[in-house]
């Protein structure tokens, strides 16, 4: 079988899909490479620039009012978008920049040259190795030799895996060469080290492709209808499931408009609370005027007598005074009340509308996994920190960053007013010197690796599958 | 009874072979299952989106206008939400609609991009699809798996010689190869239209209001050039080469430069070309030319106030108008320049994308739909026209004036009347002026190449 | 009337498969030549159909010089190819159709086709089934109704009886015997001395690009055929 093998390497190796693929993919990886590069080392420095601007503004306009684009600043470009977009593709989560093209020209990178050019290059050097042999006529000749199907199978296999390794490789070691020269910053070893499972996720991701073109090799009799069954099977995998799944997933789960829940939201804080804490202010005081006489003599006032009834130094009935006193804190009681109610409520709604939307994400990625396209992508995007992991992170940690900076804003603020009771302290230029600045916390290697096992499992799977259609579709095949 | 000409009689026993073919199957299935279906499904968001427009710009203005006086000068940084209208032909490309920047601030000094509205969290990683995506890939795809063999298949099995035993010239034949191979792509992707157009009537769209059907032709016409570009280049490679094998990886490699590298490279190179800042560089600029222009205009206000206390009011406009003329211009040109450095960059990346029938038919087809780069363009346009209007309106009539020293003070123009304010209104392009012509001669100039050069390979092709 | 004068081509890579052929095949006769493979049988034929070009000397049909007006040249002169070449997934009926159309004819109706195949021997049943399931046989006799639905005056076939059972080639030599009673001009190429002897008028063979002896059948039958058959094939016996 080992002879197989390498035989079948070696003939693959001197053909034209073998040369032009591999120069192809080189060049391509190399030039994508470079490209990003050097669109990320622009993207760091106009951070930087960015980061810059904002310090000087802040240091000689800054009051506690326009603090709010500091959060939004913090984001630094992630270092791996060298080689993997993922989600900051052109949408917002890095700049306010709203640049219209990327979503009409997608920017390539290694992970789409990897989905879309090598796995079309797999199948293109696996699809006619039974079919092509059946034709050529030497088919008949390898199976007189004594060799199990299985066998012969397996070494047709192995020899595949052989051929598309190493244009795949190549590129793997190309793609590095080119990150580490053309890159600002050199990658740390947590980077390496997500490059490498990249590396490996990508080597399986390949290897499925050619255990399916060999598979269908074995389902057809001629090398025309294998290119054709192999092409079909192609593009639904790579450009047909991926970008269907999420489509499907938003037919099946429908999230409301995020405009809608907003609109929802607002009123519940705004009007629904304001009719709320007027009717808990009411009941508050119908109770009160109930139990206390003093309050129900209160109430009886005209509004013009009570403020004077109300005042601690009043000549009047001190009773009087302290009915006031209770009214008032009726009333700040119920405030509070509302706002803790229609909060309650609100928050309510949010968690259901992003446990709804997380329900959606999760059965687009379960619909996409019909193919071993999206998995890998999700596996380089999630190791890379550019993807669907890195935006809940990123989430999670400016709303733990928005929190810990409005118990600064509100102390900074405590603080200016001691010194200055008179001032406006949100609207006067203060020392922002002290202010927290965010930054984004890097997740380890090891949880990056432990999110990607998943994905490795389901490309693993899919290439047992592959490998076994392949056989068992041999062990019936007509060699004639 | 006259003979059929042999270009006929060639298409028509190229539309039979055709019709039996497994290749034609699959893309016929193919397109009627994720055209109509795709048209279907963006309506209906693009219907969502519709409503969430039309009650936040009520919502904007209605917040306007319940602003008291008070309110309307303590607040000079009062900016005004102006939204973009969606378009039904957008139900055809996605383009921008799903993105960005749909929502513009419209402030005393100028026009900023919002908050961009956010995408439906699993599409963040994949694109959707809608019509453009189908035709763009699918349909070049299968356009050349069509045409890639037509020569070499024939000549492998020896039918090629068949064919010109007789008397049909090479032109002939290779016109008949076209004619009725393009016939098998076409016909899938019109029957796939019109299905699609049904399907948009039953989710309820007026077909025939506001120039619907005119882009619907348009697009119509533009796709069917683009997938005969792609039918041609198939042909010219089966006509250059002499093994099914080697057309096969052949066409594959050009497709997938054509289809997938060349587009997307644009924007790289364009921006490594011509890099432009970020937005919010552009917005710290402005804030701190503003404040600067802010503290002189104070500092001009209090010697006023300084000379005669009493009378300094009066003074006041005369004073303020100069400093509130920079502001404007400071603004302003530091808003155009960026606006140049963007245009600038977008039209090299777009010329570079173009050079690809795929970029030519995405800016097409993303025009006509409405939902393209000029769609953009007009909005921000009539936004700052907008900006004028509420300019005289509303923001030359509040002031607030800030002196050295802390001191604020404010008040309005007595003919300011906020009820009256006018609602924002943008203007379109229509069907006419969103086509673009170059785009349908650049594909038809490949197209003409292609024919050309595989008219040339075929004459010197070795039949035997 | 098929005619050669001086016909010569050497391919771009040197090779000279024809030397100044020249061979005149008249109305109502069958010329039969025979050759080792790669002795210039089928760069003859191809050079009649404009597949290929000469790079010296005319190719002449009915007095139409081939290069320079293929068109009319191929009008008068019907195909028949050693494997006949048609479209398996089409029928039979399909396939004539079709290359009677492309040969100018648009007239036929579907009962001249039926009368067409059953004069060529072919099944009844055959006429509607496709042509991929055919055997050898089949196929070369749907070859001869294409040629004669094309009625053109002059037949050219390539090693038209290579690979049949004698039964089958057999018939196939009677249909030829009929177009030539109708006066066509009939050249074949082909390997089989002893149908040639029996039904050829005349005999050219072709050694390395040229025409080496040309005798009629009256002139054979007084000479051993075999022999001479060997004696100016001895390139093919030397280089195997």
């Amino acid at each position: 079988m080992l002879t197989l093998a390498l035989k079948e390497i070696r003939d693959s190796l001197l053909t034209l899909r073998f040369l032009a693929g591999t120069a192809l993919a080189v060049l391509l990886v190399a030039v994508s490479v470079w490209a990003l590069a050097d669109d990320y080392g622009r993207r760091v420095a106009g951070h930087s620039r960015t980061l810059a601007l904002n310090e000087a503004h802040m240091a000689e306009y800054g009051h506690l009012n326009r603090t709010g684009s500091a959060q939004v600043v913090g984001v630094a470009p992630r270092p791996m978008t060298v080689w993997v977009r993922g989600l900051s593709q052109g949408t917002h989560l890095e700049q306010l920049d709203n640049d219209p093209l990327p979503v009409l020209f997608p920017l390539v990178d290694v992970v789409a040259i990897v989905t879309v050019v090598f796995s079309l290059l797999a199948l293109v050097f696996t699809f006619d190795l039974v079919s092509g042999e059946r034709r050529a006529g030497t088919l008949r000749l390898l199976s007189s030799f004594g060799l199990s199907r299985p066998a012969l199978i397996g070494g047709k296999l192995l020899g595949a895996a052989g051929t598309i390794a190493v244009p795949y490789v190549g590129a793997w070691l190309t793609a590095a060469l080119v990150a580490e020269l053309a890159s600002p910053a050199p990658w740390t070893a947590t980077e390496w080290g997500a490059a490498a499972a990249i590396g490996a996720g990508g080597l399986l991701f390949v290897l499925d492709f050619a255990a399916l073109g060999l598979a269908v090799s074995t389902l057809t009799y001629r090398p025309r209808s294998s290119a054709f069954a192999v092409l079909a099977a192609w593009v639904a995998l790579v450009l047909v499931v991926p970008n269907l799944a999420p489509f499907v997933a938003a037919e099946i789960r429908p999230l409301p408009s995020l405009t809608t829940l907003q609109r929802q939201i607002s009123r519940m804080l705004d009007t629904e609370r304001d009719a709320l804490q007027a009717r808990l202010r009411d009941e508050a005081f119908e109770r009160l005027r109930a139990e206390d006489p003093a309050v129900a003599r209160y109430l009886r006032l005209d509004p013009s007598e009570r403020a004077e009834a109300a005042a601690p130094d009043s000549a009047g009935d001190p009773s009087l005074a302290r009915a006031a006193q209770k009214l008032s804190d009726a009333s700040t009681e119920a405030m509070r009340e509302g706002n803790r109610i229609q909060g309650e409520k609100a928050d309510a709604l949010r968690a259901d509308f992003d446990r709804r939307a997380d329900a959606q994400v999760h059965l687009a990625q379960g619909l996409s996994l019909a193919s071993p396209a999206p998995a890998f992508t999700y596996l380089a995007t999630d190791l890379a920190e550019t993807g669907l992991r890195y935006r809940a992170h990123l989430e999670a940690q400016q709303e733990e960053f928005s929190v810990g900076f409005a118990r600064w804003s509100h102390a900074t603020a405590d603080r200016l007013r001691r010194n200055d009771p008179q001032a406006d302290v949100w609207n006067t230029p203060t020392d922002l010197s002290d202010m927290p600045r965010f930054t984004y916390r890097s997740e380890p290697l090891a949880g990056r690796l432990a999110a990607a096992a998943p994905w490795i499992a389901a490309l693993a799977v899919y290439g047992l599958l592959f490998i076994a259609v392949a056989v068992a579709g041999f062990a019936r095949y007509d060699v004639r | 009874m006259p003979a059929m000409p042999p270009t006929l009689t060639i298409a028509r026993k190229e539309i039979q072979e055709g019709l039996l073919s497994a290749r034609f199957v699959l893309l016929l299935v193919l397109a009627l299952a994720l055209i109509p279906a795709s048209l279907y499904t963006n309506y209906r968001a693009y219907e969502v989106r519709k409503s969430d427009q039309v009650e936040m710009q009520r919502r904007s203005m209605d917040q306007l206008k319940g602003l008291s006086a008070t309110q309307l000068f303590t607040n000079p940084d009062l900016k005004v939400d102006v939204y973009l209208p969606p378009v039904p032909s957008s139900a055809f490309a996605t383009g921008f609609e799903e993105a960005h920047p749909r929502h513009v601030l419209v402030g005393r000094h100028g026009v900023e991009y919002g908050a961009p509205l956010e995408v439906s969290p699993s599409l963040g990683l994949f694109g959707g699809i809608d019509y453009l995506f189908v035709v763009q890939l699918l349909f070049s795809l299968f356009a050349v798996l069509l045409s890639f063999d037509a020569i070499t298949r024939e000549k492998e099995a020896g039918t090629l010689r068949s064919i010109l035993a007789n008397p049909v010239g090479r032109a002939s034949l290779a016109a008949g190869k076209f004619l009725g191979g393009f016939t098998m792509v076409a016909l899938p992707l019109v029957v796939a239209f019109l299905a699609g157009l049904l399907a948009l009537a039953v989710a309820g769209l007026d077909l025939s209001a506001g120039g619907f059907l005119a882009r619907s032709a348009w697009i119509l016409v533009s796709s069917l050039l683009y997938v005969a570009v792609f039918f041609l280049l198939g042909l010219l490679v089966s006509t250059l080469t002499r093994a099914t094998y080697a057309a096969l990886v052949v066409s594959l490699a050009v497709w997938l430069v054509a289809v997938l590298v060349l587009p997307r490279s644009a924007l790289l190179i364009a921006r490594m070309a011509r890099p432009v800042e970020s937005r919010q560089a552009v917005l710290l600029e402005k804030t701190a030319a503003l404040a600067d222009i802010e503290r002189a205009k104070g500092e001009a206000l209090q010697a006023v106030y300084d000379q005669d206390p009493d009378t300094w009011q009066d003074a006041r406009d005369g004073v303020v108008a100069p400093f509130d003329r920079r502001a404007d211009e400071a603004a302003h040109q530091l808003d155009q320049q960026h606006r140049t450095r963007v245009d600038a960059q977008r039209s090299l990346a777009l010329a570079v994308a173009r050079l690809s029938p795929t970029g030519s038919l995405v800016s097409f087809v993303t025009e006509m739909a409405g939902t393209g780069l000029s769609a953009e363009r007009r909005f921000l346009t009539d936004a700052e026209g907008y900006q004028d209007t509420l300019h005289r309106e509303l923001f030359a009539k509040v002031f607030m004036d800030t002196l050295p020293g802390g001191t604020i003070r404010m008040g309005a123009d007595p003919s300011l009347d906020i009820q009256s304010i006018p609602e924002f209104r943008n203007h379109p392009p229509g069907p006419l002026q969103s086509l673009r012509i170059a785009d349908l001669a650049m594909l038809t100039a490949w197209g003409l190449v292609l024919a050309l050069g595989a008219f040339v390979a075929l004459s010197r092709y070795d039949v035997r | 009337m098929i005619e050669a004068r001086d016909l010569t081509k050497r391919y771009e890579d040197g090779v000279l498969a024809l030397d100044h052929l020249n061979l005149k095949v008249e109305d109502g006769e069958i010329f039969c030549l025979l050759g080792a493979n790669g002795a210039g049988k089928t760069t003859t034929i191809n050079l009649f159909f404009d597949f290929i070009q000469p790079t010296g000397g005319r190719a002449v049909i009915d007095g139409i010089d081939v290069t320079a007006d293929p068109i009319e040249a191929k009008k008068h002169a019907s195909y028949v190819s050693e494997n006949v070449m048609l479209y398996g997934n089409f029928t039979a009926r399909q396939n004539l159709d079709f290359f009677t159309r492309l040969a100018g004819r648009s007239d036929v109706t579907k009962d001249q086709y039926s009368m067409v195949l059953r004069r060529v021997g072919l099944q009844e049943r055959a006429f509607d089934q496709r042509v991929k399931s055919f055997s050898k046989g089949m196929r070369q006799k749907l070859g001869i109704a294409i040629a004669i639905l094309k009625a053109a005056p002059n037949v050219l076939l390539d090693e038209p009886t290579s690979g049949l059972d004698p039964k089958a080639a057999a018939d196939f030599m009677e249909l030829l015997l009929e177009l030539r009673g109708e006066g066509k001009a009939i050249l074949m190429s082909t390997h089989d001395i002893f149908r040639a002897k029996a039904h050829a008028d005349r005999v050219g063979i072709m050694k390395e690009g040229r025409l080496v002896m040309v005798r009629t059948r009256e002139e054979l039958t007084g000479e051993d055929l075999e022999r001479l058959y060997l004696e100016y094939m001895q390139v093919e016996t030397a280089a195997a």
